[in-house]
């Protein structure tokens, strides 16, 4: 995995105000919603670094599927993106857009069971996009792409991501409580994991 | 059983009119205590649910063709959820569930009405456009619609019922209720009210009710018109505000007066030396205090 | 506090989430308890990994080609149509354009708009008719409507993205029904602004905000499917 030159140091998406979002980027985003193509790649370059490693995440590692996901993002955020208001970071709008796309792409192929029951459905030990890196985080990659779908979701939206509990509630349309349950029941299975 | 049902469902067919869809009949038997929690998804058709005196659930069904009854769970939980064969298009589906009469139910459909009855547990019941028929004894209730009317014939120490341009009709007697809408009329009539929070933007609030000494009532709304109607014995203090609209009394002599900067109109007044706390706050809709029955 | 306890206060023990009585007498404990100490560090550990973890991943270089492909495929059919492909969100005009605020869900602002907090699906009711206290002065108000508009603006992100999900006779009346108040909120602002220090119009405002973000909020979760 290359790792970009884009990585923030803070933890997850906290949305800068618009100060913080330089100029320029503002200007693409105006230009893509009047219709300029050649913008909305300007914004894809900045941006899909940070949303293919969520979507490969979402996707327990799985290459093909994310880079589905990531395009499957960006086509909304094309077609939606009249609709950003600026009031928070395109980032930001563009990261609730993939977990949304995700959700929402699940419900279409997964049965309603999965939603209906609580998310404890069964771990799946994904092939993961691999490549020479530090031995440290491939372990962690792979331990957490091999996590349960929900425990996953969890995890990678609250401690990779830095999403609080009550917004990955919202969005999941879960509880807080049961956003806590996964959250331990990741934590407990990495740490049991990343041992052997 | 089952035998019969084939039997009723043959019957059916051969008397049905050519018109008609063949649906799926099955029947389901659950084992779930009297303390335990239920949630039953159909998003087309109707949900009909029966309180009874087992700790047995009993769900018969009506499918549409392709759709599946998913069921499950155990003796402190059960969910059953019917799954159409076309997400795009679904048909209704009917369910007619029968459950231990103390146990939580949980309902969620999308355009299906729901129908509850003689269930004492807490209640959860949400639609899209659907409309929900509560009556019984429920230990607490809480309705939400977008669309849907909501009708209420209960007794219930706690209600919530929510619609945006639904109706909601509520008859009975509760501790604590707050009915919301949007544009739907909220009409509330009967027993002993100790809190009630009543509030439209457009719709009408007509309350004929008893309201309770000790008790506080907050009317609100933006333009919906407010109709209060008392019984005669009634002891309130009323405290009424409308920025730009009437009011009527004929509770007492009391007549309202121009509100701040000579605009609306504003009322306050004690009927029997106050009792039960009434405030009434609308922007521009008339609000009118009358005896009622 | 007993082990057992405390066994289960330690994810948010590690994360900081734990109330400020609470910690005191979890940290005492951690200290003495050689399993509880083990599972900390445990937790730290697994908590550092995750934020080691790469925050960006470049993507396959081909995947702009068919993205870029799809949105000019789009683009023709929308100029054949003749219309522009916009949200079907009705924007309120009421707001004004200027409001660019940090789209956080601050703890004050959850609060105000759930007020049934999580236990909406543990299934207890929070047994007040009200919810937070409406603020005295328009000061406070002031904050108040910046959080609602926060909450606003991520809701109708979200319905914006599950539109598929909601019926076209359903959208239309979601809108109409949004319209309806959001003609009440300009009311009531042009009111308040004749009369600023009209403490009544301060909580009908208040109570108008909290009508529009439980309906987006009801909404959505009515509609994320089943």
């Amino acid at each position: 995995m290359k790792t970009s030159a884009v990585v923030s140091d803070t933890i997850g998406p906290h949305p800068s105000t618009i100060g913080e979002e330089n100029a320029a980027a503002l200007e693409s985003v105006r230009r893509a919603q009047a219709g300029d193509v050649d913008a909305f790649e300007a914004l894809y370059r900045q941006h899909s670094g940070r949303i293919y490693a969520l979507c490969l995440r979402l996707k327990a590692g799985d290459s093909t599927d994310a880079t589905e996901l990531m395009q499957d993002v960006f086509i909304r955020a094309w077609r939606r993106i009249s609709t950003f208001r600026g009031d928070s970071a395109f980032g930001s709008w563009l990261h609730r857009l993939a977990v949304n796309t995700m959700l929402e792409n699940a419900r279409g192929e997964r049965r309603r069971i999965a939603r209906v029951l609580p998310m404890d459905d069964t771990s799946r030990l994904e092939g993961a996009a691999r490549s020479s890196g530090v031995d440290l985080r491939m372990d962690m990659e792979e331990a957490v792409a091999s996590l349960p779908q929900g425990a996953r979701l969890a995890f990678v939206l609250h401690d990779v991501e830095g999403y609080q509990h009550q917004e990955i509630a919202t969005q999941l349309g879960v509880s807080v409580g049961t956003i806590k349950a996964q959250l331990h029941r990741a934590r407990r299975l990495l740490r049991e994991r990343l041992e052997r | 059983m089952l035998r019969r049902w084939l039997i009723v469902a043959l019957l059916a067919l051969t008397f049905a009119p050519s018109s008609l869809v063949a649906q799926k009949k099955l029947e389901r038997r659950l084992a779930l205590g009297m303390e335990g929690a239920i949630r039953i998804s159909n998003m087309v058709g109707s949900v009909v649910v029966h309180g009874w005196n087992k700790d047995t659930v009993l769900v018969r069904a009506a499918l549409a063709p392709g759709d599946q009854l998913f069921s499950g769970g155990g003796y402190t939980g059960v969910k059953m959820f019917v799954e159409s064969a076309s997400e795009h298009e679904p048909k209704p589906s009917q369910l007619e569930v029968w459950v231990p009469s103390r146990v939580r139910l949980w309902i969620k459909t999308a355009t299906a009405s729901i129908d509850v009855s003689g269930v004492d547990g807490g209640l959860d019941l949400y639609v899209v456009s659907g409309s929900i028929d509560v009556a019984g004894n429920p230990r607490e209730l809480n309705a939400e619609a977008i669309d849907g009317d909501i009708h209420i014939n209960a007794t219930t120490p706690w209600v919530r019922a929510k619609s945006a341009t639904g109706t909601i009709v509520f008859q009975g007697a509760s501790a604590d209720a707050a009915f919301t809408t949007v544009s739907g009329a909220i009409k509330v009539a009967g027993g002993v009210f100790e809190r009630t929070k009543i509030e439209t933007v457009t719709g009408p609030i007509i309350f004929s009710g008893h309201l309770d000494r000790s008790g506080s009532f907050d009317f609100d709304t933006h333009s919906g018109a407010i109709d209060i109607a008392i019984p005669d014995r009634t002891a309130a203090s009323f405290s009424v505000v409308s920025i730009a609209g009437k009011i009527a009394n004929s509770l007492s002599k009391v007549a309202p007066v121009a509100g701040r900067f000579g605009r609306g109109s504003e009322l306050t007044m004690d009927t029997r030396d106050g009792g039960a706390k009434v405030t009434v706050r609308t922007f521009k809709g008339t609000v009118t205090l009358r005896r009622g029955g | 506090m007993s082990h057992e306890v405390i066994r289960h206060l330690l994810d948010d023990y590690v994360t900081g989430d734990l109330a400020d009585d609470a910690r005191a007498p979890v940290a005492d404990h951690v200290a003495g308890c050689e399993i509880c100490r083990a599972e900390v560090e445990d937790l730290r550990r697994i908590l550092a990994k995750a934020a080691e973890l790469p925050k960006s991943v470049d993507p396959p270089p081909e995947a702009w080609q068919s993205i870029r492909a799809s949105i000019e495929r789009e683009k023709i059919a929308v100029a054949e149509r003749g219309e522009r492909v916009a949200s079907w969100w009705q924007r309120p005009s009421v707001v004004a354009a200027a409001v660019l605020l940090a789209v956080v869900l601050s703890s004050a602002g959850t609060a105000l708009y759930m007020d049934r907090g999580d236990s909406a699906a543990a299934g207890s009711p929070v047994p007040t008719a009200t919810t937070a206290a409406t603020p005295a002065t328009l000061a406070a108000f002031t904050v108040e409507e910046n959080n609602y508009l926060r909450n606003v603006a991520v809701l109708q992100d979200m319905l914006d993205q599950q539109e598929a999900s909601l019926a076209p006779e359903t959208v239309a009346q979601l809108k109409v029904s949004l319209r309806t108040i959001d003609e009440a909120i300009l009311e009531a602002r042009l009111a308040l602004a004749r009369d600023p220090a009209n403490q009544t119009l301060i909580e009908m405002l208040s109570g108008n905000y909290k009508q529009k973000v439980d309906l987006l909020r009801r909404t959505t979760e009515l509609t994320r499917g089943s």
